[in-house]
């Protein structure tokens, strides 16, 4: 709250975004607040000493917008700011962190002195001042126009589209609720190493919530679709309808649903979201920082089979316009295709630079951050698994009775022994090789390494899901994306009654 | 630094009014925190923080939006306030929105001891020197333990609030937690699993330093606790007695609290939406909020909207009694604000007379429930289908470990079928329970 004079030029919250989107973020970190190398210089000298070897300060600065519609009106807006740098000092595989609100200098000096008490016994190791050189990267979210500089007329009216057609799409439709939320990013991030990289990253998301009722019988079901991208996404597509018709017209089917079985049988995942299974059930038990822990149900195990042999899993920063894609990634490593599993055998894990250097293995570019609050930790960017060559309905014919998944609320998984839920929301029975009515009320469990070697069947009809996935880890959430052609698992458990 | 945080809310006050604001509420709030684990004798993280931010809501002929900033310069606030009555013609008339009763408003009387007077006297190198040996204990209970890693972490939190009422209050907390998580192999695990492993571990929490469980006791708990787990099995699908221990307990009335939430019923979010006055839950069912508990994790003098702390009964024998509102949600319903804006304080349900071991012994097969995962649990529909492990109960005598499977009935269902309720209450979190029994749940494994 000191030195107001300073910043009263910097305070204009409302953001231009000219396309750039290294030049925006120098913009907001250089000219406005004044960081250049020199400070950058000092920070860094604070945060190493003899025993530290490494150190990167992460500056943001994040807008958000969100408004929401219910009960028939435009209930509320809101806009955050947010700023920070986090500095981090690294010894081995030991981390120091410490973080600062405020970009003078004296607190983020404070910050750097605090992050570098992991090493308390170094002495001060001499710093060569490094001139900075900016590392270009493919920008994977190309946008011109940002979604945060869309005028509030164009978003309500969007709003209001959808939450009418819900509305109107059956008179069991009790409650509709829309929500849209746009936040743009800046980060830009220094390393001890002389490496500097600027980003401007975007995000929107778009939801459709319905409810809906008849006599006793109330259900909930809701439809969501967003990215990182720019105005141009609002147009291209009638998203409102879309997502309205979607959520509506899942609301009614839930009210015909049925109470869901009990027991072991077959259960095929449907085509885009079902990515969510790969999610749990193979992406987080190969994030490295649990295989160089050794907690795994995967560690040790690279060269193994550890899965069907029609299994091959990617995990990939770099699908365009992605929910889960990045230029690079939290401590400045470049995102990267990377290949998990293939043909069923383990090929790698996830790293952050610790277990990259634990491993002594290259940058995998997952070394992720939910803010500035936070440090790194190996995490998914999209993880998908490649088509197969079955035709979707020939999957379900090979199933004489057992469970169809559309959709999920989500899912959790047990690291250390491979046991994952995932919860479905659409979901039917089969019987005879067909579709026959909708099911309700269940959750579907499984072993990681069990279920994946169950696969027996894999679908040519890949997709992304929609863009709406947020994964939670240690108390961080990052966005992700996944996807998934239909598969068929031979055997997992479904939790009904 | 509280001081100049109330100046800065009348400032703020101030500030929106001058621009057109009718109705305004600030929340101001810094906190320091410190975390720290530590694996294989050595720190892994330490991390420090310390942040702030401030949040407002404004409104004008019955039109309302928000706002929040980490850069509490009041050049970012009034550009953010700006832009924020900018948007407010784009809303609709929302009538329900105000800003509670005056007379509602206050700080409740007494010392709730919320804030640990010695927050600053134990350094950081002595809450390195407990945690290794926290670590160091528990691996010597069993040479099959070892760490996946053991943990403190503290914070001190301010927070100021006011508003256009004329309401101005103040609040500081302090949180301690301290704990272990322990691993070790299991070579049950067959085909693809063989590396399989367990964890699982324990922890204390507690508003004061001093306030901690001792260090030996949670070495042991985790040792133990990790170590039932080994060899655990898939159950065979059937309906069995359930015993959700303390910690489970803790879940499902969790679960039960959401569905009270003024905002969840008003919304038709909840099973329990039109309820009020119905029994919904055996006899024996009682659950209070209650938020004047003097150093429980969960009390507080007022809630965020300045509204006087009271303790208020949620279900009394059976009978769901009251929801629990915020302003909003209480206009929603025409009803008035039982100070829950800020969701729940101490949410108890009334200890029993059993011991865990009574409520153990009087079952031939069944379960006893250790641990719960998914999002399975649907308060709008009132089904909960939700992943599981614990052990075994056979003759009254918990038998083998069992894993992955499910549990499943209906929040109803189970609310009137709590047999019996144990009468050691797990303290460790703002919600308080003991260990129940149900007396009958879905099974879904082999």
């Amino acid at each position: 709250m000191n030195n107001r004079k300073k910043e009263s030029a910097n305070s204009d919250t409302n953001l231009i975004f000219n396309g750039n989107h290294t030049g925006a973020a120098r913009d907001i970190f250089e000219k406005r607040m004044g960081i250049d190398d020199s400070v950058i210089n000092r920070i860094i000298g604070a945060g190493l000493n003899n025993a530290v070897n490494f150190v990167d300060v992460y500056f943001e600065y994040g807008i958000a917008n969100s408004i929401i519609m219910e009960d028939g009106i435009i209930k509320s807006s809101s806009k955050s700011v947010s700023m920070g740098v986090g500095i981090r000092s690294l010894k081995g595989d030991q981390t120091g962190y410490a973080y600062s609100e405020d970009f003078d200098i004296d607190p983020m000096l404070h910050a750097a002195k605090t992050a570098s008490a992991i090493a308390a016994n170094g002495s001060v190791k001499t710093f060569d001042a490094h001139k900075f050189n900016e590392k270009q990267e493919a920008n994977h979210y190309k946008i011109s126009h940002s979604i945060s500089d869309t005028d509030i007329a164009e978003k309500i009216q969007m709003i209001q589209r959808a939450e009418k057609i819900a509305r109107e799409y059956d008179k069991r439709i009790e409650k509709v609720t829309v929500t849209l939320a746009d936040a743009t990013k800046f980060v830009q991030i220094y390393t001890s190493e002389g490496l500097l990289l600027r980003d401007t990253r975007p995000m929107f998301r778009m939801n459709v919530q319905c409810i809906a009722q008849d006599g006793e019988n109330i259900q909930q079901s809701s439809s969501g679709v967003g990215g990182r991208v720019g105005a141009n996404f609002l147009t291209e597509s009638d998203h409102a309808a879309d997502l309205a018709e979607k959520a509506a017209s899942r609301a009614i089917l839930l009210l015909g649903a049925k109470q869901a079985p009990s027991g072991t049988m077959p259960v095929i995942l449907g085509p885009a979201q079902s990515g969510i299974l790969l999610h749990e059930a193979v992406g987080h038990p190969l994030e490295a920082d649990f295989n160089r822990k050794g907690t795994s149900a995967y560690s040790n195990r690279i060269g193994e089979v550890v899965a069907s042999k029609l299994c091959t899993i990617y995990d990939s920063g770099t699908v365009d316009y992605d929910r889960g894609a990045i230029n690079f990634d939290d401590e400045g490593n470049s995102s990267k295709e990377n290949i998990l599993i293939e043909n069923g055998v383990l090929k790698g894990y996830m790293h952050d630079r610790i277990s990259a250097e634990h491993f002594k293995t290259p940058f995998s570019g997952n070394g992720r951050r939910e803010s500035y609050a936070d440090y790194p930790l190996p995490r998914m960017t999209t993880t998908y698994l490649a088509n197969g060559e079955s035709e979707q309905e020939e999957i379900i014919k090979a199933v004489k009775r057992g469970v169809y998944c559309e959709s999920f609320s989500g899912g959790q998984v047990d690291i250390s022994n491979g046991d994952f839920v995932f919860v479905p929301t659409i979901a039917y029975m089969i019987e005879d090789g067909k579709l026959s009515y909708p099911i309700k009320n269940f959750t579907l469990i499984g072993n990681g390494p069990d279920a994946m070697s169950k696969v027996t069947m894999v679908g040519n009809d890949f997709a992304f899901s929609e863009g709406v996935w947020t994964c939670g880890k240690d108390g961080q959430s990052v966005p992700v994306g996944v996807g998934l052609p239909t598969v068929l698992i031979s055997e997992l458990t479904v939790g009904g009654m | 630094m509280t001081n100049s945080y109330i100046q800065l809310a009348k400032d703020v006050i101030s500030l929106a009014k001058s621009k057109g604001a009718e109705l305004v509420s600030v929340s101001i709030g810094n906190s320091r925190s410190f975390e720290l684990e530590v694996r294989n004798k050595q720190i892994d993280v330490l991390k420090e923080s310390g942040s702030s931010g401030i949040s407002i809501s404004v409104c004008k002929d019955k039109r309302h939006s928000s706002l929040a900033s980490n850069d509490l310069k009041i050049e970012t606030i009034d550009s953010l306030i700006s832009s924020t009555m900018k948007a407010l013609p784009y809303m609709g008339t929302d009538e329900f929105y105000t800003l509670p009763d005056p007379s509602l408003q206050g700080k409740a009387a007494g010392d709730l001891k919320l804030k640990d007077g010695e927050f600053d006297e134990h350094d950081s190198s002595e809450k390195v020197k407990r945690t290794l040996l926290l670590e160091e204990k528990t691996v010597a209970q069993d040479p099959r333990v070892k760490t996946e890693q053991a943990y403190h972490s503290d914070a001190i939190a301010h927070e100021v609030y006011a508003d256009s009422n004329g309401f101005v209050g103040e609040e500081t907390d302090t949180f301690y937690t301290f704990g272990m998580s322990a691993l070790a192999e299991d070579s049950a695990g067959k085909g693809e699993n063989k590396a399989r492993k367990q964890t699982d571990g324990w922890h204390t929490c507690s508003r004061f330093y001093k306030g901690m469980e001792g260090l030996d006791s949670i070495a042991q708990k985790s040792a133990q606790r990790v170590l039932r787990k080994l060899g655990a099995v898939k159950p065979k699908s059937q309906e069995v007695p359930v015993v959700f221990s303390a910690e489970m307990a803790r879940s499902f009335l969790g679960n039960i609290a959401s569905a009270m939430m003024g905002s969840n019923i008003f919304r038709k979010h909840s099973f329990l939406a039109d309820q009020l006055e119905n029994k919904i839950a055996g006899e024996n069912i009682n659950i209070i909020d209650n938020p004047l508990l003097p150093g429980r994790l969960g009390s507080r003098h007022f809630d965020n909207e300045g509204v006087e702390s009271k303790p208020l009964s949620l279900i009394e024998n059976g009978v769901l009694k009251s929801y629990m509102l915020s302003t909003y949600s209480a206009n929603k319903l025409n009803m008035t604000t039982t100070g829950h804006a800020s969701g729940i304080s101490n949410l108890i349900i009334e200890p029993g007379n059993y011991t865990e071991e009574e409520l153990i012994s009087g079952i031939n097969n069944g379960l006893y429930l250790t641990f719960m995962s998914g999002q399975g649990a649907n308060i709008t529909t009132g089904d909960y289908s939700r992943g599981a492990q614990g052990i075994w109960i056979r003759g009254g005598k918990l038998a083998e470990p069992v894993a992955e499977f499910t549990i499943a009935s209906k929040f109803i269902d189970m609310l009137n079928n709590i047999s019996m309720i144990a009468s050691e209450v797990d303290e460790r979190s703002a919600i308080l329970t003991p260990a129940f029994k149900v007396e009958r749940m879905a099974i879904s494994g082999q």
